[in-house]
């Protein structure tokens, strides 16, 4: 439904990605679980755990924003691992043409513009080309290498 | 009778009553039940010698009891693997007995993976969809690493009551019996996969609800 990436690799990878980042994250929650006596002590660490986790995978504050103190939970977040990983999986070895509507500038009287005189307005983009790498796109806006997909 | 205060003599034995501590145990120690007493212990002893024939007996039967892998000296009766074989087939039981939770924990998934392919439907393969594709695989992990972090919780604080009933020391190690949510994982197994026929396209243009059902049936079968 959604579209992703159609290869059958990318799929299976996909899979495995989400079990072995369920896993992780199962055991995680079950070490908190172990070491608390009570079901609302474990909740504690977890609800903490869970919110400094979420906002250190690198999507809702990418990689290059976050600032060298708090590096560290970025590196230590199995989640970021694998959204990098997915990220790495759908993105890379793709080309994907600009929409019309990205070109800038836009309008009617350029619709005649050679390809040198207008670029797609999206992170990543070459001047004279129709289209943007997917890899070009995920290593400049998020820091993704493809050399990173099974880290 | 220790306390002098208290003490009541028979008539006529006023100085054959011992008084102190030390005259107690003078007087113990020369009855004749003090004597019989201590041929039964040598007796004993005698008859079970420590480290003797019974001890051999003793170690023959338990070395039985073991499982053929164990070694000798462990004080656990079965091997680890024979552990993790029961604690496994314990685990399915479990599933088996009471699947209401799981099946609901899975269609709940489910639903919510038929949401989620719904809201993302059909991303472009233009530059459009960058940041829709970006935000579709945030939301999965998230959605499938915190989604089983409650239900973790949840399981260990009840189903401790379950394995504590259960002999500990002899039986069952307790490694083995982390091993025991494997039948959990074939829930985590199935729930990503709801994901990702989702995300499988429908080469037709068309966004109504019965041709998404027929490709996703026809992707399970």
């Amino acid at each position: 439904m959604v579209n992703l990436n159609r290869h059958p690799g990318n799929f299976f990878f996909f899979v495995l990605m989400s079990f072995m980042l369920t896993l992780t994250m199962s055991m995680l929650f079950r070490t908190i679980a172990s070491v608390s006596r009570t079901l609302s002590q474990a909740m504690a660490p977890a609800a903490v755990l869970i919110l400094a986790i979420v906002i250190y995978t690198g999507f809702a504050l990418p990689v290059p924003y976050m600032r060298g103190w708090a590096r560290w939970m970025n590196y230590l977040d199995p989640v970021a691992y694998g959204f990098e990983s997915l990220m790495i999986n759908e993105f890379s070895g793709r080309v994907f043409p600009c929409s019309p509507e990205a070109f800038v500038p836009m309008g009617a009287s350029y619709t005649n513009a050679s390809a040198l005189e207008r670029v797609c307005s999206v992170v990543g983009a070459v001047a004279g080309s129709n289209t943007v790498d997917g890899a070009v796109y995920i290593e400049s806006s998020y820091q993704y290498v493809h050399s990173h997909k099974w880290r | 009778m220790t306390s002098s205060l208290e003490r009541v003599v028979r008539p006529g034995f006023e100085n054959k009553v011992p008084r102190t501590p030390d005259e107690f145990a003078g007087l113990w120690k020369a009855s004749p039940e003090y004597a019989s007493l201590r041929a039964e212990i040598d007796a004993y002893n005698q008859e079970y010698v420590i480290g003797g024939q019974h001890l051999q007996e003793f170690k023959e039967s338990r070395r039985a009891q073991q499982s053929k892998h164990q070694r000798p000296s462990s004080p656990y009766t079965l091997s680890y693997a024979g552990q993790v074989k029961l604690c496994l087939q314990r685990g399915f039981w479990r599933l088996k007995s009471d699947p209401s939770l799981t099946l609901t924990q899975l269609c709940g998934n489910f639903v919510m993976a038929l949401v989620i392919g719904s809201v993302f439907y059909n991303l472009p393969q233009t530059t459009n969809s960058f940041f829709s594709r970006s935000a579709v695989l945030f939301f999965a992990i998230l959605l499938n690493a915190f989604g089983s972090a409650l239900e973790v919780c949840q399981i260990l604080y009840f189903h401790n009551t379950f394995a504590n009933k259960a002999p500990r020391s002899l039986h069952f190690t307790h490694s083995g019996q982390s091993l025991r949510n494997i039948p959990d994982m074939l829930y985590i197994i199935l729930q990503p996969r709801h994901w990702r026929p989702c995300s499988q396209i429908s080469r037709t243009k068309s966004a109504i609800p019965s041709s998404l059902i027929r490709h996703y049936t026809s992707w399970s079968t």
